[in-house]
């Protein structure tokens, strides 16, 4: 039973010295973009008190509609506290034209959890509606253009026909000398 | 040429004996002169209905739809589609028992054009309503028009409804000009207003050659249009199934499979139409047995073009039995569907494809009585071609609550689609009680032209 008290005492003590140590080692993250060779790479630096961290697991994502889309493995910081990803050139941009990179170090036992955001414009420009590949799966403003003249072509057809009919009947009206003695 | 044209027509008219003109006039004219007892009761007890309607669709759009109607993620669209397939089925009796009759010389059409023009015009306007019924968000029914994509089949059904629409509104407006100056002149007691809403309508009608002439080339012009307008509607509708994924609905023959039901539906609406206004107002004498005759041949032959199709819809894929398609059809050949299809096989399709060919089965009564069972089972039809077509996803999810692998329609939902079949009977009716059902100067055209065989066509 005393055993047991002690046992408890000290994972206790553990525990508190673990998040202790971790929250004195607080780490932060910065991201820089270089090319090398017309390979563009992401570099994580990882820092803790102005002190560069190595071994820490960096995780690097491009933040998507719904989700985070991940961009490789997670990668291990170096002796000067960089981690380095290859960024792929086709991701598509978001709204502004542009993709926010997202660097995570996740769960780390000595430094916990942190993350950093980053605006980027390694990205493929979204189209605009107009430039778009015409089709009948398209949008409203990407008709195929024979649909819209097939259409258009078949609709006045049928609607001036209707109108045609509809004037003709006014003769009816302008022929009546029934009419035309009361007016 | 022209003169001389205008001159027989006159001289045909002067053949026509004013007696007999007269006795016809005031026999049509009669069920818009008096309405009796029972034709009171009637429309009263159809207004009490599509109210019933109206309070159905307030409960559906004021409480939560999940409770009052049993369409769910799976049935998405359930019992108001397929009114609404059926109701665009029946618009379609305009084209083949007036446009196609006329055009092709068939004299005994006169007496019925009307009836099927006023049934297409109320079929129409109803499978429209059917659809708003369906829509989630009816308040959003204008974005259709605001934002609707010109490659989408539900854009191609609003164009097409509102089309047919006009162009039908116009076929029945316009060779009932010269009943209106008829109403105009040979009605009597009758409302103020009523008296001069036909000398307004009728467009100051006077039956000068130059009236006539301008007159007969509208009808021509318009009954030309509707054919293709009233095989387009039904068409785009069968597209409108056959685009969207659902293995039942991946077929090429969705159209035509659809139209060739519309005329067997439009020819059966038809008899039990003639047999009811015959015997309700009393016109034998223009409504009569060859009429029937002729109906229950046409509806052999509908019936057989209807069972050509239907082979090629079921039969073709059952020999392949593929994939999900599979599910479907063994679920209407030997599943929980089976009672419902084979019972729409033997009485929609079998009964009138056989019967008929008997001539004692063409008499009226026998005749209506089958017209009658082909209707509802021409309406079930439409409920087979619909619901357990939306039943089989192409992806399932496990587990799904129950409610959505079974649809049964709800007294909500089965209450509007009642107040529509009362609302198109209302509509048929009032127009019948204010318009000469069937057209007078039609009927008596083809008498003067010495065509008999519009009354006893032998």
């Amino acid at each position: 039973m005393k055993n047991s008290y002690k046992i408890i005492i000290f994972a206790l003590l553990v525990a508190f010295s673990k998040l202790a140590s971790a929250q004195d080692h607080e780490a932060s993250l910065k991201i820089d973009y270089t090319t090398e060779d017309s390979v563009k790479y992401c570099v994580v630096h990882a820092t803790s008190s102005d002190t560069s961290i190595s071994g820490v697991e960096v995780k690097l994502y491009v933040k998507r509609l719904f989700s985070l889309l991940p961009i490789g493995d997670g990668v291990s910081t170096d002796e000067d506290g960089n981690a380095k990803f290859e960024f792929p050139g086709d991701i598509p941009a978001d709204l502004n034209g542009k993709i926010e990179v997202i660097a995570k170090v996740e769960d780390d036992e000595n430094y916990g959890s942190a993350e950093v955001h980053s605006e980027s414009s390694w990205c493929v420009p979204r189209k605009k509606i107009g430039e778009l590949e015409r089709s009948l799966s398209g949008s409203r403003e990407n008709a195929p253009i024979y649909f819209i003249v097939v259409s258009n072509l078949l609709l006045f057809g049928i609607w001036g026909t209707i109108i045609y009919v509809v004037l003709q009947l006014f003769k009816i009206r302008k022929t009546s000398k029934h009419l035309v003695k009361n007016k | 040429m022209k003169d001389t044209r205008i001159l027989s027509e006159k001289t045909t008219y002067e053949t026509f004996t004013q007696e007999e003109y007269m006795e016809m006039k005031s026999e049509l004219l009669r069920p818009v002169q008096t309405i009796g007892k029972w034709g009171k009761i009637w429309i009263a007890f159809l207004i009490m209905v599509c109210i019933a309607g109206v309070v159905a669709y307030y409960i559906q759009e004021t409480k939560s739809k999940y409770v009052t109607v049993s369409l769910r993620d799976y049935t998405m669209w359930g019992v108001y589609i397929s009114n609404f397939v059926f109701f665009v089925a029946l618009s379609l009796i305009g084209v083949l028992m007036s446009a196609v009759l006329k055009l092709t010389h068939f004299e005994w059409y006169r007496p019925l054009s009307r009836i099927a023009e006023i049934i297409a015009v109320s079929a129409i306007m109803l499978a429209g309503v059917s659809i708003v019924a369906a829509m989630g968000r009816p308040d959003r029914l204008h974005y259709l028009f605001l934002h609707g994509r010109i490659q989408s089949p539900i854009v191609w059904d609003i164009i097409v409804i509102l089309t047919y629409i006009t162009a039908s509104l116009i076929l029945l407006f316009i060779p009932l000009i010269p009943s209106l100056s008829t109403c105009s002149n040979h009605l009597h007691n009758k409302p103020k207003w009523q008296m001069r809403m036909y000398e307004f309508l009728s467009f100051g009608w006077e039956g000068t050659p130059e009236q006539w002439k301008v007159l007969k080339k509208c009808i021509k012009i318009l009954t030309v249009l509707v054919i293709p307008l009233g095989v387009s509607i039904h068409t785009v509708t069968a597209w409108l199934f056959a685009t969207t994924l659902r293995s039942e609905w991946d077929s090429t023959n969705f159209g035509a499979y659809f139209v060739s039901g519309a005329f067997l539906l439009g020819v059966a609406a038809m008899i039990v139409a003639v047999f009811v206004f015959r015997k309700a107002y009393k016109l034998e004498n223009y409504l009569t047995p060859m009429h029937f005759d002729k109906l229950g041949q046409a509806l052999v032959l509908m019936s057989c073009i209807y069972i050509y199709f239907n082979v090629n819809e079921y039969l073709v894929p059952a020999y392949k039995m593929s994939g999900l398609h599979a599910n479907h059809l063994l679920s209407v050949f030997i599943g929980k569907d089976a009672p419902l299809y084979w019972s729409v096989v033997f009485f929609g399709m079998f009964v009138p494809a056989v019967l008929p060919l008997f001539k004692a089965m063409r008499k009226p009564v026998p005749l209506t009585v089958i017209a009658v069972i082909v209707v509802i089972a021409a309406w079930f039809k439409r409920y087979l071609i619909v619901i357990p077509g939306l039943a089989h996803p192409y992806l399932p999810i496990q587990d799904v609550p129950k409610s959505w692998m079974h649809y049964s329609p709800s007294l909500v939902e089965m209450t509007i689609v009642s107040a529509t079949f009362a609302a198109m009977m209302l509509i048929v009716t009032i127009f019948s009680r204010f318009f000469p059902i069937i057209s007078v100067w039609e009927v008596a055209e083809g008498k003067l032209e010495g065509k008999d065989e519009i009354i006893n066509y032998k």
